[in-house]
């Protein structure tokens, strides 16, 4: 006894003391994550449940999976919300597009070259991002009725340009800022023109700030609601947003095939984000943070 | 340098600022304009007349209009606070994670309802507290609670807190991941020296990790104002601020004023001198927050 009690290895002294309180074991800290999450993702796992009951399947089990599958909920649905979600994926399109283009122009001008009133314009340009976007909704509502856009899609595309290449200007800026002057000038000795710099030079090598740009700027646009709902109100031009919420007011039609509106209406922006998660989170962090 | 170009720069600029002139600097012009007149018909541009500060005096004495000041400070500080303690508590769980693979998966699932139109999500909880086969009251009534059921949205009483409930679980996806962005940001050392000398790791984070991402907080802080005040989404879609103004905004009001005026004039006066009103408000108390937090941490 003595003698094992001697060979025993003495405890190895610790480098430092273990702490008497250590946090949530790993355990803990997953259940506490998927708790808030599946909460989280609630009301979108109720929509998709739904969304394959019909009305006495929803009355009898509201909160199961009952078979079979009212696949037709969707093929019922379809014909209310094509038109309306391509116009959503039109004016994501056109707006992320846009502003991207037009934004990397300036941003380029205003990185690359010193001019009398450089500063003045970035900040006539960056100051716009401290504006509460609320004051601009009723004036802007005029002024598109006075230039008689109101009821076109470039009552949506147009101030959605405006207002999207405000942050892009403002990221890109400092991309272009921080590129390598030799480059530039390498070109410049060559006898590059200024557009051939920015479209040989520049923007190659932003393309991937300009998808994000770009990207972020698409995900704005098809979630927006209150802009296109108060300045197109013909059934051919309005977005996909409007259209469900027009759908869950009037059309009282059966739970089910509402939901599954919602479902078609949220997939392709789920789907995009599947794919470009990546770009997508690293875009809104730094975009927000920079602020 | 290139001084001798400055013209054709000049040009460059011009798509954008043509483009910013019509949309984001005519816009508050033209409010500053319009707040002065009151509307006797026409798109703005049809008959109206100059009423000086008539129409801010009419918010000012409008009783809704400070109920609709409670509403919205409850609206936007109550789940601001909740989240801010859910935001940091998510971001330190998945900064603290072993398994880099989950926290991946956790990331990207906190950022699907983000990712989802607002309009949707509105909608399905609208249908969640619906009277007529609501969710809500079905799940009462299946539990044996059949009295606590309610016509939520429509009762004096409920539709605020509806209104309030439906943030659960009050995390914002991006939030989290600001924060979570700021504790990467430390670096190593920080955390190492901390291990050896001994701290807990909820000393840790009261002693380490908040004063190090306490610029991550205050821009979720500005953010949660700046989006909160001006918010009237969810009352627009879901109670139309009602019942009785029982969930009226300031928003809400404007947008009323101007957009929902029915069969009588739309009163763009009242609702563009609304939206200097939240403009002011809201610039006022960002800054004014901002510079608390700043002589605040520079005193400690």
């Amino acid at each position: 006894m003595i003698s094992s009690m001697a060979t025993a290895p003495a405890p190895t002294p610790r480098r430092h003391a273990r702490p008497l309180r250590q946090g949530f074991t790993e355990g803990t800290k997953h259940l506490i994550v998927i708790f808030v999450v599946l909460v989280q993702l609630m009301p979108l796992g109720f929509m998709v449940l739904i969304s394959f009951k019909s009305s006495s399947q929803f009355l009898q089990n509201p909160f199961g999976l009952t078979w079979p599958f009212q696949g037709q909920n969707y093929t019922a649905v379809w014909p209310l919300i094509a038109r309306p979600l391509f116009n959503s994926v039109l004016y994501g399109l056109s707006t992320a597009i846009g502003s991207v283009m037009i934004a990397s122009v300036s941003a380029f001008v205003l990185a690359r070259y010193r001019f009398p009133g450089r500063e003045l314009l970035y900040y006539a340009i960056i100051m716009l991002l401290m504006i509460p976007g609320i004051m601009n909704l009723v004036p802007a509502f005029l002024i598109v009725v006075r230039l008689h856009l109101f009821n076109t899609p470039w009552a949506i595309i147009l101030p959605g340009i405006a207002g999207g290449q405000v942050m892009a200007i403002f990221l890109l800026r400092t991309f272009f800022g921080a590129l390598p002057e030799d480059l530039f000038e390498a070109a410049r000795i060559d006898g590059a023109s200024m557009f051939q710099t920015y479209a040989k030079i520049a923007l190659p090598l932003s393309f991937p700030i300009l998808f994000t740009a770009g990207l972020l700027q698409f995900f704005a646009a098809f979630n927006d609601f209150i802009w296109p709902s108060v300045v197109v109100t013909s059934a051919h031009w309005i977005p996909i947003t409007v259209a469900v919420d027009q759908m869950s007011g009037q059309y009282g039609g059966p739970i089910g095939t509402e939901m599954a509106a919602y479902t078609l209406a949220s997939l392709p922006l789920l789907v995009l984000f599947a794919v470009t998660s990546r770009q997508f989170i690293r875009g809104m962090v730094s975009g927000a943070i920079k602020v | 340098m290139h001084l001798l170009k400055a013209r054709w720069l000049y040009v460059w600029l011009v798509p954008t600022f043509v483009l910013l002139a019509v949309f984001s600097y005519w816009p508050p012009l033209l409010s500053l304009i319009t707040a002065f007149y009151h509307d006797t018909g026409g798109n703005g541009v049809g008959s109206r007349y100059f009423v000086g500060l008539a129409n801010f005096r009419a918010i000012f004495s409008d009783p809704t209009f400070y109920l609709a000041l409670e509403h919205i400070a409850i609206l936007t500080f109550v789940p601001l606070l909740l989240s801010l303690f859910v935001n940091i508590l998510i971001a330190e769980l998945l900064f603290n994670m072993k398994s880099h693979w989950w926290a991946g998966l956790y990331r990207f699932l906190i950022m699907v309802p983000m990712v989802t139109p607002a309009i949707v999500g509105t909608l399905i909880w609208s249908f969640f507290y619906s009277p007529i086969n609501g969710l809500l009251n079905i799940l009462l009534g299946d539990l044996g609670l059949g009295r606590y059921e309610h016509t939520w949205l429509a009762n004096n009483h409920y539709a605020l807190p509806a209104l309030l409930f439906m943030g659960i679980p009050f995390l914002w996806g991006l939030g989290a991941l600001i924060v979570l962005a700021g504790l990467q940001g430390v670096p190593d050392s920080v955390f190492e020296a901390a291990a050896l000398d001994g701290a807990t790791s909820w000393r840790r984070i009261r002693r380490i990790d908040l004063p190090l991402v306490a610029g991550q907080i205050r821009l979720l802080i500005i953010l949660g104002i700046i989006g909160g005040l001006q918010n009237f989404f969810q009352p627009l879609i879901m109670t139309q601020g009602g019942p009785n103004n029982a969930t009226m905004v300031p928003g809400l009001m404007m947008y009323q004023w101007a957009f929902e005026s029915g069969s009588g004039i739309p009163q763009y006066g009242l609702a563009t001198a609304m939206g200097i009103l939240l403009f002011v408000g809201i610039l006022g108390l960002t800054l004014g927050l901002n510079r608390l937090v700043r002589n605040h941490g520079e005193n400690v």
